[in-house]
């Protein structure tokens, strides 16, 4: 049976991001807004649930980036529950989260992004995606497959199943790692490592023949935010959280337990989703970005040679200072696959990777617990209050796309300022707004809590509000 | 290359009510055709099962690109989604063709986009069917509700007859 039908059965959506541009008579931008909408009830539906379950709740927020709930739920309920983990379970977890970082950041460069680089903004958009990179490169495109392939594996490996990862626990993990499965990771590391250099070098060579669009793309200041080592160097999984200035002069350096002195949330009556903010510089002075770009603004080098390397050519784009151009968040993403594979090498021939003390008893009940990660797209707050008998009393999330709101929202406004004249919206335009929201990666059916596809639709409003132009995108 | 009959593929977020019809159909059907008990827990611990000789399962919270691998593999796929009340009808059934969509944002992938890259990366992709049953509550479940309840048991017996069709021809 063939039916025509034209609208995508998987666009079952509660939640929609629209953009509206407002334009004036003359056509130009006066301001345009990213709208996403946001459902709290992920929190309330946690409300009542035991806190050891929630590790296993809140990956089911979406399935985009499920390893990171389960990362950060896990610190927190461990912070509740007054539990350290031994060591190798630490390792084990962050080895998970390489993975994670590896296939989330190597899919986002090569099949959404990659394509509007190498193919062009204005290419037919029937080419302009992951088949068109098939066709210009098929070795190219067989690799970054693999690529986001290999940080699967590492997930399934090491958690023991595909989906619904059910690994961390309170204290620890559920599945120590064998020598089998720690070599058969190894032997992958290398080629995947190429591929990700085979990136970084086409990135590279695509900003060289493009400094003056780099320059104009949503190029904004802002403070930034993320985790970092001891010596201030990259940190994804655990660490304490840095925020700097639009110079990189340190604001603060607080850990994850002070969050709520350091961030306060933003309202508009335009969005769902809130904008949070540095809170001792109030609202609007102290927004910050996070992910790729906000990390590597915000440590001060990486502890890894070969992204090391990397890292201290792509600070030279700005002399050392914070580089605040959106589309280097694609060459910011690249660095940070490269530090998560050679961080997969680093925890694997750890000695204590193999152990089989995975996992700590011994509770201490503190009642309140609150679990930081850096999730492939930004930094992700988990924070919950529990009773007595171990049942959670309240939830607070504070996911990465929020903590990007106003940098989506700040960049979409640049980029329709800069590139639309409406009301009429070519291809290309309408590609370049997109790439403004897509360079920071969001994990819009997370923060919304809506499922599956997330189509956009772009409104071009005149100054009185009057609908001149719908494009609807899904 | 020896390909096998059948992949039958689901999609969608069991703990949101609706959107997981299709894992509740793929479990019916495991129930259903499987002679062993313990594939059902099989297939929720890896997400894939061979059902038979004719017919694996394969189930995900979203499609993603390295399914396209295991695509080419099959002569047929069915890919199990659930829908909204944007289509009419409550079971849609409609044979989609290889065809690549980008996604806006995010890491989305449709049916039809797999298909591509199983034929552009593995040169081949198979046969396939979209079923789609409607939903009618998308809150944090993990039942569906009573009506898509109703229509993913018929959207079973739809895919099943599918399946016996196929072997008698």
């Amino acid at each position: 049976m063939t039916q025509k039908i034209t609208i995508e059965p998987v666009t079952r959506i509660e939640g929609h991001a629209k953009i509206t541009i407002n334009v004036k008579e003359d056509g130009s931008v006066e301001h345009a807004y990213l709208h996403v909408n946001e459902f709290r009830g992920f929190e309330k539906f946690c409300e009542g649930r035991m806190v050891f379950e929630m590790p296993l709740i809140t990956p089911r927020i979406c399935g985009i980036c499920p390893v990171s709930h389960h990362l950060a739920s896990a610190k927190a309920a461990d912070a509740a529950l007054g539990v350290e983990p031994p060591r190798p379970a630490s390792l084990l977890r962050e080895l998970m989260h390489m993975g994670q970082v590896i296939q989330s950041h190597g899919m986002h460069f090569f099949e959404l992004a990659g394509p509007d680089l190498l193919l062009g903004w204005d290419a037919d958009p029937a080419v302009r995606n992951v088949v068109g990179i098939i066709q210009a490169n098929p070795s190219l495109a067989l690799q970054a497959v693999n690529l986001r392939k290999f940080g699967q594996e590492i997930i399934k490996t090491v958690g023991g199943r595909k989906i619904h990862p059910n690994f961390a626990v309170p204290g620890g993990v559920n599945k120590a790692l064998t020598v089998e499965e720690r070599d058969m990771i190894l032997s992958g590391l290398d080629a995947n490592i190429a591929t990700i250099k085979a990136g970084l070098e086409l990135f590279k060579g695509w900003a060289a023949q493009h400094t003056e669009e780099i320059a104009e793309f949503a190029t904004f200041s802002s403070g930034y935010m993320g985790l970092v080592t001891p010596a201030n160097g990259l940190e994804l999984y655990d660490g304490n959280i840095r925020m700097v200035d639009k110079t990189g002069k340190q604001l603060e350096l607080f850990p994850a337990s002070n969050y709520l002195d350091n961030i306060a949330e933003h309202v508009e009556d335009w969005s769902y989703l809130k904008f949070p903010y540095y809170r001792k510089m109030g609202w609007p002075a102290g927004v910050y970005r996070v992910g790729p770009l906000g990390r590597l603004n915000t440590c001060e080098k990486i502890e890894t040679p070969l992204a090391q390397q990397e890292f201290v050519e792509y600070h030279k784009i700005n002399n050392g200072k914070p580089i605040e151009n959106t589309l280097y968040f694609h060459y910011a993403r690249l660095i940070e696959a490269l530090f998560a594979a050679e961080k997969v090498g680093i925890l694997l021939n750890d000695p204590d990777i193999l152990s089989k003390d995975i996992l700590n008893t011994h509770h201490n009940y503190q009642g309140e617990g609150i679990g930081v990660i850096e999730a492939p797209r930004g930094t992700l707050f988990h924070h919950y209050w529990v009773d007595k008998n171990g049942q959670i009393k309240k939830v607070n999330l504070i996911v990465a796309t929020g903590n990007n709101n106003w940098a989506m929202c700040e960049a979409v406004d640049s980029v329709a300022k800069r590139y639309v004249k409406g009301p009429d919206i070519t291809e290309g335009m309408l590609n370049r707004v997109e790439a403004a929201v897509r360079a920071h990666d969001p994990c819009l059916s997370c923060s919304t809590h809506a499922v599956g596809e997330m189509p956009m639709i772009v409104e071009v409003r005149d100054l009185q509000g009057n609908l001149l132009n719908v494009v609807k995108r899904g | 290359m020896m390909r096998k009959r059948f992949i039958i593929v689901g999609y969608g977020n069991p703990d949101r009510g609706d959107d997981g019809a299709a894992c509740h159909l793929l479990d019916q059907l495991v129930l259903t055709l499987s002679k062993r008990t313990e594939d059902l827990n099989e297939f929720h611990e890896s997400g894939f099962l061979e059902l038979n000789a004719e017919v694996d399962l394969w189930y995900n919270l979203q499609l993603i690109p390295e399914i396209a691998q295991d695509l080419a593999r099959y002569e047929n796929a069915i890919f199990v989604d659930a829908h909204t009340a944007e289509i009419p009808e409550p079971i849609l059934v409609k044979e989609i063709t290889p065809a690549y969509k980008n996604s806006p944002f995010t890491h989305h992938l449709t049916p039809a986009s797999c298909l591509e890259l199983a034929e552009k990366l593995y040169q081949h992709a198979p046969h396939a069917i979209l079923v789609t049953v409607r939903g009618y509550s998308f809150d944090f479940s993990r039942e569906l509700s009573p009506e898509t309840k109703e229509l993913t048991g018929q959207a079973v017996q739809m895919v099943i007859d599918r399946l016996h069709k196929s072997e008698k021809a």
